[in-house]
C-alpha cells in the first residue's frame, strides 16, 4: 500500500473557531458565519479569494448547508461525513486538492449544533440490521475499553478508576485555560471520582461535553503560504482509515487497543518522517471522547509503552508541563465536541500553539504537533492521525 | 375569525395598531433585512453585524406563484377536505422576499406583478377547534 503523502507541501494560513458550547440563540447557519468570518480575517482574505470549500457536518446532505449562509457564488462546495472524524476529512479533502494543484485556496470548515436536536453524539444504529444489535450507547461503547485494559495490565479497578479521573482532571484543568472551551471551570479530583455512573465505570465526569460550535481552516500551497501570514503551520501528515469492523465479529479482538489507530498513526510517522514519535512530538491533540479512549490512545499513538500509559498518567505525563502535553486546550472532555467541529478545532489549537498565540496555557516552544479524531466505537471505528509543524 | 385563535408559530408576526405585520430582524449597519429574525448578519459585504428587531409590511409585489393542487406531506396543516391553495413568493417593499399564501377572489386567475397586501388569516382548525392563524399575502390590485 503506497501512502505517499504531502509532508511540507500544503499549509494553513488562517483558522477560526467559535466558543463551543450552549448557542441557543444562533443558527448552524450563525455559527458557520461566524467561524469562516474569523478563519477570513486571519489569514487577510475574503471570500472571494477562496476557490472551493470542504464542509464537515452530520447528515446535512450536501454543499448548500455552507454556500447558502456564506453566499458563495458558484463554486465548489462539498459535504463530507466520516463519523466524529468528519471535521478532520473536510482538511484532509481540502489540503489534497490544494496538493494537487486544482486549487490555489480552500477553506475547510466544521459545524454542528447538537443542544437544540436533544441527541449527544451521532445517533446511529449499527449493523447488523436484521434487529440484533443491542441498544447500546456510546458511554457503554467505550466503558468496555476500561476493564479489559485493567485486567490484562493487572491495574486495581480502584487504582484504574482515579487514572481515568486523572485524565479528566487534567483536561479540565487545561481547559480553564481556554476562553472558548465549553467547561472552563477545574474540577477537584474527589468529584470526578464519585461523579454519577453513566455506564460503569465511567462516570459522567468521564464524558466529553455535548456541544454546539464551528471551527474554520483556510489552506494553501506551502510555497505561496507567506504570502498570507509570517506564521503559517505546515501539514507534514494526514493519516485517515477505515477499519473492517472486526470487532463485533472476532473473538480475537482485544479492547485495549484501537488497530485503526494504531494504523493511521504508523502511516502518519512514515508520511511525516518521524523516528521516534514519542521524542519528536512536542504535543497533541487526541480524541478524548470518553477517558478510557484516550488512555487507550496513548498506547496506540507510541506516547507510552503497552500497558504503562496508566502509570505515565497518574505521574502527570501528558499534563500541560508534562514530557508530552495532550489535549492542552481541553479536549472533547472539557471544550466540548459539536462532532462535525471537533477535528478543526483540534486543528486550531495546533495553530496557537505553534504561533506562540495560546496565552496562559502555552506550551513552550513547540515543533511538532499532532491530532488524532476517531470516529464510530471500539472494534468498529475510523481514525484520523494529522501531524503538523512550524 | 372565531374568539379562540392560536399563531401557527408564536413571535413571527403580530397584528398592530398599524395592521398586521411580520417580526423580523435588520442588519443596523447593512440594512439586510431577516425574516425570521437572524441572530447575526449573514451579508457577506457586511463586516459589523449590528442586529436589531424589524416589522414588515403590509405592502409588496407578487413575484411568482403557484396553485397547490394536492395535499402536502406532513407537516404540512390543511383542513378537510383539501382546498388547493395558492402559494408565492413576495416581494415586500422593504427589500424582503417571503413565501406565503395568497389569497384572492380566484386564485387559478392571478397575475405576476400584483400588489399584494399582508394579512393574518386561519390556516386551518387547530385540535381543539381552535382557528390557527397564519400570515398571507391578498392581492388587492391585479
Amino acid at each position: 500500500m503506497a501512502s505517499n503523502g504531502i509532508c511540507d507541501r500544503v499549509a494553513i494560513v488562517g483558522m477560526g473557531c467559535t466558543y463551543f458550547g450552549e448557542h441557543w440563540d444562533k443558527s448552524l447557519e450563525d455559527l458557520l458565519i461566524e467561524a469562516a468570518n474569523e478563519a477570513y480575517l486571519s489569514a487577510g482574505v475574503d471570500g472571494d479569494r477562496i476557490d472551493a470549500y470542504w464542509l464537515g457536518t452530520m447528515g446535512r446532505l450536501s454543499g448548500l448547508t455552507l454556500s447558502e449562509p456564506l453566499k458563495i457564488n458558484y463554486k465548489p462546495v462539498s459535504h463530507v461525513e466520516n463519523f466524529c472524524a468528519t471535521g478532520s476529512e473536510a482538511l484532509r479533502n481540502a489540503a489534497y486538492a490544494v496538493a494537487s494543484g486544482a486549487y490555489d485556496c480552500v477553506m475547510a470548515i466544521g459545524v454542528e449544533k447538537l443542544k437544540d436536536s436533544g441527541f449527544s453524539g451521532l445517533v446511529v444504529q449499527n449493523p447488523p440490521s436484521d434487529g440484533s444489535s443491542p441498544a447500546m450507547t456510546a458511554p457503554a461503547q467505550f466503558s468496555m475499553l476500561a476493564p479489559d485494559y485493567f485486567e490484562k495490565y493487572g491495574v486495581d479497578p480502584e487504582v484504574g478508576k482515579e487514572v481515568l479521573s486523572r485524565i479528566a482532571y487534567k483536561n479540565h484543568c487545561n481547559g480553564a485555560k481556554n476562553p472558548k472551551a465549553q467547561f472552563r471551570k477545574e474540577v477537584p479530583m474527589d468529584a470526578i471520582m464519585c461523579s454519577p455512573r453513566v455506564a460503569d465505570p465511567l462516570g459522567i465526569m468521564d464524558c466529553s461535553g455535548v456541544s454546539d460550535g464551528s471551527a474554520a481552516a483556510v489552506v494553501v500551497r506551502a510555497e505561496d503560504a507567506h504570502k498570507y501570514t509570517d506564521n503559517p503551520i505546515f501539514i507534514k501528515a494526514l493519516s485517515f482509515v477505515a477499519g473492517p469492523a472486526a470487532g463485533p465479529l472476532s473473538q480475537d479482538y482485544d479492547f485495549t487497543t484501537f488497530p485503526e489507530v494504531v494504523a493511521s498513526a504508523k502511516d502518519a510517522y512514515q508520511q511525516a518522517g518521524l523516528k521516534n514519535p514519542m521524542e519528536e512530538i512536542s504535543m497533541a491533540e487526541v480524541h478524548d471522547c470518553f477517558t478510557p479512549t484516550e488512555l487507550v490512545l496513548y498506547e496506540d499513538l507510541g506516547f507510552a509503552e503497552r500497558g504503562g500509559a496508566w502509570r505515565e498518567v497518574l505521574d502527570g505525563a501528558f499534563d500541560l508541563d508534562g514530557r508530552l502535553p495532550v489535549n492542552p486546550d481541553g479536549g472533547l472532555k472539557s471544550f466540548g465536541h459539536p462532532i462535525g467541529a471537533s477535528g478543526l478545532r483540534m486543528m486550531f489549537e495546533m495553530w496557537l500553539q505553534l504561533r506562540g498565540e495560546a496565552g496562559e496555557r502555552q506550551i513552550k516552544d513547540p515543533k511538532i504537533g499532532l491530532t488524532h479524531n476517531l470516529g464510530g466505537a471500539p472494534g468498529r471505528c475510523v481514525s484520523f492521525v494529522s501531524v503538523v509543524g512550524r | 375569525m372565531t374568539d379562540k385563535a392560536v399563531p401557527v408559530i408564536e413571535g413571527l408576526f403580530s397584528d398592530t395598531a398599524e395592521g398586521p405585520r411580520l417580526l423580523g430582524s435588520r442588519c443596523a449597519a447593512c440594512g439586510t433585512p431577516y425574516f425570521p429574525s437572524s441572530a447575526v448578519c449573514h451579508n457577506p459585504e457586511c463586516s459589523d453585524s449590528r442586529i436589531e428587531e424589524a416589522f414588515f409590511g403590509p405592502g409588496g409585489t407578487l413575484w411568482s406563484c403557484a396553485l397547490q393542487n394536492y395535499p402536502p406531506p406532513p407537516p404540512a396543516r390543511y383542513d378537510e377536505p383539501y382546498e388547493p391553495y395558492l402559494l408565492g413568493m413576495v416581494d415586500m417593499d422593504e427589500g424582503l422576499r417571503v413565501m406565503a399564501r395568497i389569497n384572492a377572489a380566484d386564485i387559478t386567475a392571478v397575475e405576476i406583478g400584483s400588489r399584494v397586501e399582508l394579512e393574518l388569516d386561519t390556516l386551518c382548525k387547530g385540535g381543539e377547534g381552535e382557528d390557527v392563524i397564519t400570515w398571507k399575502f391578498k392581492v388587492v390590485q391585479p
